[in-house]
């Protein structure tokens, strides 16, 4: 069997999910909006390294309800980053903490490659963060 | 003894640039958070579903594998007590399901002959 006709890309995902009713256009349309503007051109991390996302990386992380819900939280998790770590095959793990409420902070882990694209970015919990924080070896922190 | 759970099942794949292929169970739940659960690296993530008060729950609704083609930890996966089932295969576990899709992945990527002879 051909695996093509079997896996989904990441918009295809996307696209039947809307079709499906689980996700609205209404609430893809303003990540790609971003994107086009201005996650395209990349997203400088406070290392100063410019982060790559390409539309199938958007697609792939807006799979995530608390991405697509609020997709600013992409740019938000990059700028919030304050500690990368070695993973494996030149892969790094950044974590991320940023804030939306006075006294409430969000927490991110970000795979990235290691010509700076990003693989997987998800919103997790700070229990979480702190296993991560054991993980590799620290390369940068602030 | 824990009871083995069939579940549908839908693989999303990003292609060999992004190199990551994420297992869905079917319907997924509309809530979950991804857990790292790779002992050594950042490779493994599971999808735990997440309740309506966006608490972590015993249900599964996915796993990602980063850096798929290249994948071959398969002892590190975890033990999920699950049969995966794809449209119009037979339910499989975890490991068995990714080591069909990376061959077919492989395949249809053109993975490096020599690459694959040294994972089998």
């Amino acid at each position: 069997m051909d695996a093509s006709k079997e896996a989904e890309s990441p918009k295809e995902r996307i696209e039947r999910l809307i079709r499906e009713g689980k996700i609205t256009r209404e609430a893809v349309g303003p990540a790609e909006k971003l994107w086009e503007e201005r996650l395209q051109y990349g997203v400088i991390i406070p290392n100063g390294e410019r982060i790559t996302i390409r539309l199938d990386d958007l697609y792939h992380v807006i799979v995530d309800h608390r991405i697509w819900r609020k997709p600013q939280r992409i740019e938000q998790m990059l700028l919030g980053i304050f500690e990368i770590r070695t993973g494996r095959e030149g892969r790094r793990i950044a974590l991320s903490r940023w804030g939306e409420q006075v006294d409430v902070s969000l927490y991110g882990s970000i795979v990235l490659e290691s010509d700076s694209g990003i693989r997987s970015l998800h919103v997790v919990d700070d229990k979480r963060i702190r296993r991560e924080m054991k993980k590799g070896v620290l390369l940068w922190n602030r | 003894m824990e009871q083995i759970k069939m579940v549908q099942t839908s693989v999303t794949w990003g292609g060999p640039e992004s190199n990551v292929l994420t297992l869905y169970v079917e319907p997924t739940p509309d809530m979950w958070e991804a857990d790292d659960v790779d002992p050594v690296d950042f490779q493994i993530f599971v999808y735990r579903a997440l309740d309506e008060n966006e608490q972590e729950t015993e249900e599964i609704a996915g796993v990602e594998i980063i850096g798929f083609l290249e994948f071959d930890r398969w002892d590190d996966l975890p033990k999920l007590p699950m049969l995966w089932q794809l449209p119009g295969w037979e339910p499989l576990p975890l490991e068995d399901l990714l080591k069909r899709e990376q061959k077919l992945l492989r395949e249809k990527e053109g993975y490096p002959a020599r690459e694959q002879a040294s994972a089998r």
